[in-house]
């Protein structure tokens, strides 16, 4: 199994599609994996090789809008699993993603994650517009940074914090971080106080290196998680192999062990 | 004789004919290398409308993210050049043990990549970093500030300046140094006087080289100083964030260090014409 | 009044010399490539530090190792005339000239006047704006001359002076040297291989070979039979008229 991330893997891909025969594309499958499910993505893909030797599983994880411009330019993927539903049915829109073929995956919500040290002491969610607090967020662009300003704005109607409070919030951020793994990486790192992320854990490393703080179910945003194979690539049996894999008994435990909540 | 000379001739000629040919082929080369570097160029030209351009230029958003990477790169080269001129005046005239270590240390950042210098600038420099936590503590904040920026161009950009002031030294014979210190002059006085007037070419050569470098460094910074637009958003960073959404911003950020870059490259090759008149 | 008395470790050999010059007077150090003559230079002016001895000039001591005395170059009154004349490509034939001046500090009014009286003395007034690359090789020697000179330096350095230069303006400029040297009143040390060169400047030569000074006298000390010694042997001809 091998991992790649962003635009490298278009490069790379592209070579190695046009030197390989269509013979050994069929042993090979390329998942692009929003970057929110990097732990589930790499357990299920690597156990999937397992049960069906021959087949070799090259993912590439990145923020889910990377993803989407890689393959409208012509990425070679077979599948792709998107954190933002809308963003999925824009590419099945224009034809990029097989339309019957898409299917819900798991779905999660938005949490605060704070370094195992917590050095600026946040045991709550209104503890976030304290002053001088360094807070992460994702950028605009990404599914996760749309939810959080979804959180934001159902913060901002309510009258017990409001205004005042996103005001404060939005002041203490310091960065707005392009993919989620980022994000997640600079709060292991202690390098900010506090980061809005996925309840979920997004891989093995984040679930012993930080402090998952619930966000109280008002404010919270549902993030599904949904999955559809792509259409330019030629018909591959693997592909719809690894769409039924993902609803099924391992790939559902796995989930649930990262903290989501796998589709009906 | 005539024979030989006969044959001789022909020869002479075929291999005047096969130079020719040969020489085609190196022009049909060197044509296919100038498209190769060009077209990239072109296919972002003509995937914008000159208002459109305009447009994205007069927006806010991209003004802020175009005077940051000024003002950081700014900064950053005069920073280099004030440090890194005595210590590239040193490495030239005078040797001592651990020289060959100091200057491959110097030339380091040239060829490590991007990304590590990076990881590297945010273990020393971040919340729990070697010398990050010392500030931290004073209450200085280096992660997620244009103080970032600038040391991740600095680390990256700042050997180059190093290396043309080394060079430009070297090309000053020392001994027009000698002969001011026989005249009277302190070593201060011959280095201002005549060191640096004869070396003044090569060293704004180095300093718009780093300047140019400073400006398009993004590994480096984005792991440092993360992404907040208005400040730590450098143009390449733009150009990333940009791309998801508003690809006429993009585009018109990546032509604008474009044409820089154009403007660097003939800055650099006057500078370099004028210091080879000295 | 000059006191050189050094010994400094060569290459190839330990460089090993005492000698004294008297105001006004003009000694030439010659010998072979190698010999050790341009160290001297550098060692009286300070460029290079010999391992022992002790060099004085007008009562004051440069150069002491039991004294541990070392005086930088820019602290000593000397005026050096390198081989290559070293002057200042940036600098034009005036701006050259009052360069010593102005390390010094002396007033801006001050300086240009001493320098143009030299300029005119040795005929360079109408290239004083020019820069020194435009110059012949004549007129470069000329003003690396004037430029050590209007420091008024107790003592002038010549390395190779005239080497540069071809043969027809040697003649000529040797001629004019010699006047401008001695109407400075400055004690000089010209380092030459040339004969011609030694014959016609010295009051005094001082012949070195292998960093030893073999022979030192007046010039015709050296005029008679070639197989008599080594110092003879760089003045070959019986009878010398130049």
């Amino acid at each position: 199994m091998i991992i790649y991330s962003g635009w490298l893997f278009l490069i790379i891909g592209i070579c190695s599609i046009s030197a390989a025969s269509p013979e050994s594309k069929s042993n090979t499958l390329y998942i692009f994996s929003a970057a929110g499910m990097t732990g589930p993505v790499t357990e299920i893909a690597h156990q999937f090789e397992v049960e069906n030797p021959g087949v070799s599983a090259i993912i590439n994880f990145d923020s889910t809008t990377s993803l989407k411009n890689q393959i409208s330019a012509g990425a070679p993927a077979d599948i792709f699993i998107s954190a933002d539903p809308k963003i999925l049915k824009n590419l099945s829109d224009n034809g990029l993603i097989d339309t019957g073929s898409i299917i819900p995956v798991a779905s999660t919500c938005l949490s605060l994650i704070v370094p195992t040290s917590n050095p600026a002491g946040i045991t709550d969610l209104t503890d976030i517009n304290q002053s001088g607090l360094q807070l992460l967020v994702g950028s605009p662009d990404i599914p996760i940074g749309k939810y959080t300003a979804v959180m934001l704005q159902k913060i901002t109607e309510d009258p017990n914090l409001g205004i005042p409070f996103t005001k404060a919030v939005e002041k203490n951020i310091v960065s707005y971080e392009t993919t989620v793994a980022y994000l997640v990486s600079r709060i292991i790192l202690g390098e900010a106080d506090a980061g809005i992320s996925y309840q979920s854990d997004i891989s093995e490393e984040s679930k012993n290196a930080i402090i998952v703080i619930p966000i109280p179910d008002q404010y919270n945003v549902i993030a599904p998680f949904s999955a559809g194979i792509v259409s330019d690539s030629a018909y591959n049996p693997n592909a719809e192999a690894f769409m039924t894999y993902l609803q099924d008994d391992f790939a559902r435990s796995v989930l649930t062990k990262y903290g989501f909540t796998p589709a009906v | 004789m005539d024979l030989l000379r006969q044959f001789k001739q022909k020869d002479m000629n075929q291999r005047r004919r096969r130079f020719q040919s040969g020489e085609l082929a190196l022009f049909a080369l060197t044509l296919g290398v100038v498209l190769f570097f060009l077209l990239p160029v072109f296919s972002l030209i003509l995937h914008i409308s000159p208002d459109l351009f305009i447009a994205a230029l007069s927006s806010r958003a991209i003004i802020q993210t175009i005077l940051l990477s000024f003002y950081t790169g700014g900064i950053a080269t005069v920073l280099v050049v004030i440090i890194g001129t005595p210590v590239a005046y040193l490495n030239t005239r005078r040797n001592y043990p651990g020289q060959g270590f100091v200057e491959s240390v110097l030339d380091l950042p040239i060829v490590l990549p991007p990304a590590v210098a990076g990881i590297a600038l945010l273990f020393t420099f971040g919340r729990n970093g070697l010398i990050g936590s010392g500030l931290d503590d004073l209450g200085i904040r280096v992660i997620f500030t244009p103080l970032a920026i600038i040391l991740a161009q600095m680390f990256v950009a700042g050997p180059l300046y190093i290396r043309q002031a080394r060079s430009a030294f070297l090309s000053v014979p020392s001994g027009l140094e000698m002969a001011g210190r026989t005249l009277g002059g302190s070593p201060i006085q011959v280095f201002l006087k005549i060191t640096l007037p004869l070396a003044r070419y090569g060293l704004y050569s180095g300093a718009v080289l780093c300047f140019a470098r400073s400006i398009g460094e993004f590994g480096a910074t984005i792991m440092v100083a993360g992404n907040l637009p208005g400040l730590t958003q450098t143009m390449p960073l733009a150009i990333y964030s940009l791309m998801q959404n508003d690809m006429n911003g993009a585009i018109s950020i990546a032509l604008i260090l474009v044409i820089l870059s154009f403007i660097v490259l003939v800055v650099v090759r006057y500078l370099t014409r004028m210091e080879q008149l000295c | 009044m000059l006191n050189v008395q050094i010994a400094l470790q060569l290459r190839a050999y330990q460089l090993d010399i005492s000698f004294s010059l008297h105001s006004s007077e003009i000694l030439v150090i010659i010998g072979e490539n190698g010999a050790g003559k341009s160290t001297i230079l550098n060692a009286i002016t300070g460029i290079i530090t010999p391992d022992s001895g002790e060099i004085n000039l007008s009562g004051l001591v440069l150069f002491s190792d039991k004294m541990k005395i070392d005086l930088l170059p820019e602290e000593r009154k000397i005026g050096y005339v390198f081989q290559n004349y070293a002057l200042f490509p940036h600098m034009t034939v005036l701006e050259n000239v009052m360069f010593g001046l102005q390390c010094r500090r002396v007033p801006a009014y001050i300086r240009e006047e001493e320098a143009l009286t030299w300029l005119v003395d040795l005929n360079l007034y109408d290239h004083r704006h020019q820069r020194v690359t435009a110059l012949s090789g004549g007129e470069q020697q000329r003003v690396a001359l004037a430029r050590a000179l209007v420091i008024r330096p107790d003592l002038l350095l010549l390395d190779e002076p005239l080497s540069a230069l071809d043969a027809l303006t040697r003649v000529e400029v040797r001629k004019n040297l010699k006047t401008c040297i001695r109407n400075s009143g400055v004690p000089a040390i010209v380092v030459t291989h040339d004969p011609d060169d030694a014959w016609v400047l010295g009051d005094r030569i001082c012949v070195l070979k292998a960093g030893n000074i073999i022979q030192m006298g007046p010039p015709d000390m050296f005029i008679g039979d070639a197989s008599k010694d080594y110092g003879s042997t760089f003045f070959c001809r019986c009878s010398r008229d130049v």
